[in-house]
């Protein structure tokens, strides 16, 4: 009689394994706040509740993995066969799934979308949406001398502005972001832009405003600058758009958080 | 020179991996100790800065590093949400009987579909979390039909969807009606078409280690009522919600790779330019939500960002087409259904979607 030994379960183990990498990786990016790179803060709660639930979870794996645990499933008496190939087959291909992002995101830095991205998307300089309690905030805008616009309410003001153009024309304006410009765009006028972001990454928009200097305005490589100037109406084709004339505009360096959410 | 400068930096995770590793190799088939190793290296090289600034420094490398960036978004968004639905399912693998369902489900058939519908208004479960959800439950011995519905309805009319399409229509209500309108009639007919279409075949793929993994409960079962202690149920739970995390999680990690690239490679603007018609710009924003396997709870907003530059009926198709199907779901129910029922399920999704939008702006206009 061989007595053989008793064995690990790799199949358990290296799901284990993955999960450990997984919650590893979580929180190096939570603690590094690259995290932000990626998602919004809003759901970065759900991705501290991730790292618990990954870590229980592989804790659960290491317990199932063991040699000599009751919880070993792979033998039992129900006389189905088993074979070694298959299971070995699909760890391989699970392994291989799953090292592709834990790879990526440990090699790769995170990449902060640029205006390299914005050909791709289409720029939004149109926000066209008519938000009920706008109103009031835009009367709140223009009740202020100058307009300083804060990443926290970018998106509502630049909402505010494109709903209710004429309140604003004439305002002082303050606002900063990335140039983007394509080739149809004279030299002296450029889209000012902020990727908007919801979720994550994936679903980022750009929103943006037009600014016309009268002189050409050099921009370093960041391409981030903030403008001064003054918002000026224009009508064509019957509708009012409000944009930027610009006074000064100074290069910055790119923002801690680039995204706007 | 550089895995010293690694092991240098980072020795307590060197020593710790090390010994852990040695223990495992000592006791593990050859077969895995490559991929073990790889992994400990991964580990090690953890937040390696070093690492990071060598691969930025790559020519022309910033187009796969925005891609990653993208893909890197997807994934650990869907991730958190993953593990609760593959929480839940573990849960519901182990308190709900089979035949339970059919107990507490109307008799008739007509409020059966009814209670389905509202059960999925309540259900607070997203594309990712709602496939294998839902395939627990016809194995729990849900009728295939009502399984179909919560496939198309859930991802669509869950409370979050809802608050965040309300948030991004606010000013355009009809859209968001017309979502919640939209998804439920698709899902009615084909639930109704699934029924007498199926009839008694099944839709799952049978698999041979999930026939076993039945087949184990079943004759574990005795035992585990008798020994009944908590720790048993909770380990049982937390099995299955692996085994459910990592099956459902491997079509969402290849699914948000195509995703990512189709996001940095292609112009969307093309997509959406293709055509200025109705039946064109209807079935080009079907197209981009099926490509750009957005959240449900994201998509409105992104949708909201297209209201003026496309007509109403084809923001809608963006809407009720890309939450169910996309790169992420449709490779998910390739794993978990069978061909031709996907085949026939992704046809007629299809094509109900487009007839009620084309149909939408038939009547508004």
């Amino acid at each position: 009689m061989i007595l053989k030994k008793p064995n690990w379960h790799t199949e358990h183990l290296l799901r284990a394994m993955l999960l450990l990498g997984f919650s590893i990786m979580l929180v190096n990016f939570l603690a590094s706040g690259s995290i932000q790179t990626y998602i919004s803060p809003q759901m970065v709660p759900f991705s501290c509740i991730a790292v618990g639930v990954l870590l229980i979870l592989c804790v659960f794996q290491l317990l199932r993995s063991a040699p000599s645990s009751s919880n070993n499933r792979t033998s039992c008496e129900c006389g189905c066969h088993h074979t070694e190939n298959r299971t070995f087959r699909n760890s391989w291909v699970l392994a291989s799934v799953f090292l592709i992002p834990l790879l990526t995101g440990t090699c790769f830095p995170p990449q902060i979308l640029d205006n390299t991205l914005v050909p791709k998307r289409g720029i939004d300089t149109q926000l066209a949406q008519t938000d009920l309690g706008l109103q009031p905030f835009a009367q709140q805008l223009h009740n202020q001398n100058k307009l300083i616009v804060h990443d926290a309410l970018y998106v509502k003001t630049l909402q505010a502005i494109e709903m209710f153009p004429e309140l604003f024309n004439g305002t002082p304006i303050q606002i900063s972001g990335f140039v983007y410009r394509d080739t149809t765009m004279s030299k002296s006028s450029f889209v000012l832009s902020r990727f908007h972001i919801t979720c994550c990454t994936a679903d980022a928009t750009i929103v943006g405003i037009w600014v016309d200097a009268n002189t050409p305005v050099q921009i370093n490589d960041s391409g981030w600058v903030q403008v001064e100037g003054k918002l000026v109406t224009q009508s064509n084709n019957g509708s009012t758009t409000a944009t930027i004339q610009l006074t000064d505009a100074k290069s910055i360096a790119q923002p801690a958080t680039p995204y706007v959410y | 020179m550089i895995r010293l400068d690694v092991l240098a930096l980072q020795p307590v995770w060197a020593v710790i991996f090390l010994i852990k590793s040695i223990q495992i190799i000592k006791s593990l088939s050859t077969d895995f100790m490559m991929l073990l190793f790889f992994y400990v290296f991964v580990a090690m090289v953890f937040q390696n800065h070093e690492i990071a600034g060598l691969v930025a420094e790559v020519p022309n490398i910033k187009f796969l590093l925005l891609t990653n960036t993208i893909f890197l978004g997807i994934v650990l968004e869907a991730l958190p949400f993953l593990l609760i639905g593959a929480l839940v399912t573990g849960v519901v693998q182990l308190v709900i009987k089979p035949g339970w369902i059919q107990k507490i489900l109307p008799k008739n058939q007509f409020s059966a579909i009814l209670t389905a519908v509202l059960v999925s208004f309540i259900l607070p479960v997203c594309e990712c979390t709602s496939i294998p959800f839902i395939t627990r439950l016809l194995r729990k011995g849900l009728p295939q039909h009502l399984g179909v519905l919560f496939i198309m309805a859930a991802p669509i009319v869950n409370p979050i969807t809802l608050v965040s399409t309300y948030f991004a229509f606010r000013s355009h209500m009809i859209i968001f009606y017309g979502r919640i309108v939209f998804a439920i009639t698709i899902a009615v007919i084909i639930s109704i078409l699934t029924k007498y279409g199926m009839k008694d075949s099944s839709i799952l793929l049978e698999k041979e280690e999930e026939i076993h993994r039945e087949h184990l409960r079943q004759s574990i079962q005795p035992a585990s009522t008798l020994v009944s202690s908590w720790f048993t149920k909770l380990q049982s739970i937390m099995n299955h919600a692996t085994d459910d995390f990592f099956e459902a999680g491997k079509y969402v990690v290849v699914g948000a790779l195509f995703a990512a690239f189709y996001q940095t490679g292609f112009n969307q603007n093309l997509v959406k330019s293709v055509t200025t018609n109705h039946a064109g710009s209807t079935l080009a924003m079907m197209a981009l939500s099926f490509l750009m396997s957005l959240c449900s709870q994201a998509d409105g907003f992104v949708a909201s960002s297209f209201i003026g530059k496309f007509p109403t009926e084809s923001l809608l198709a963006f809407l009720v087409f890309g939450p169910v199907l996309d790169l992420k779901t449709t490779w998910m129910l390739i794993g978990a259904f069978k061909k031709k029922f996907v085949l026939t399920f992704v046809a007629l999704f299809f094509s109900f979607t487009f007839v009620l939008c084309m149909l939408f702006q038939y009547l508004m206009h």
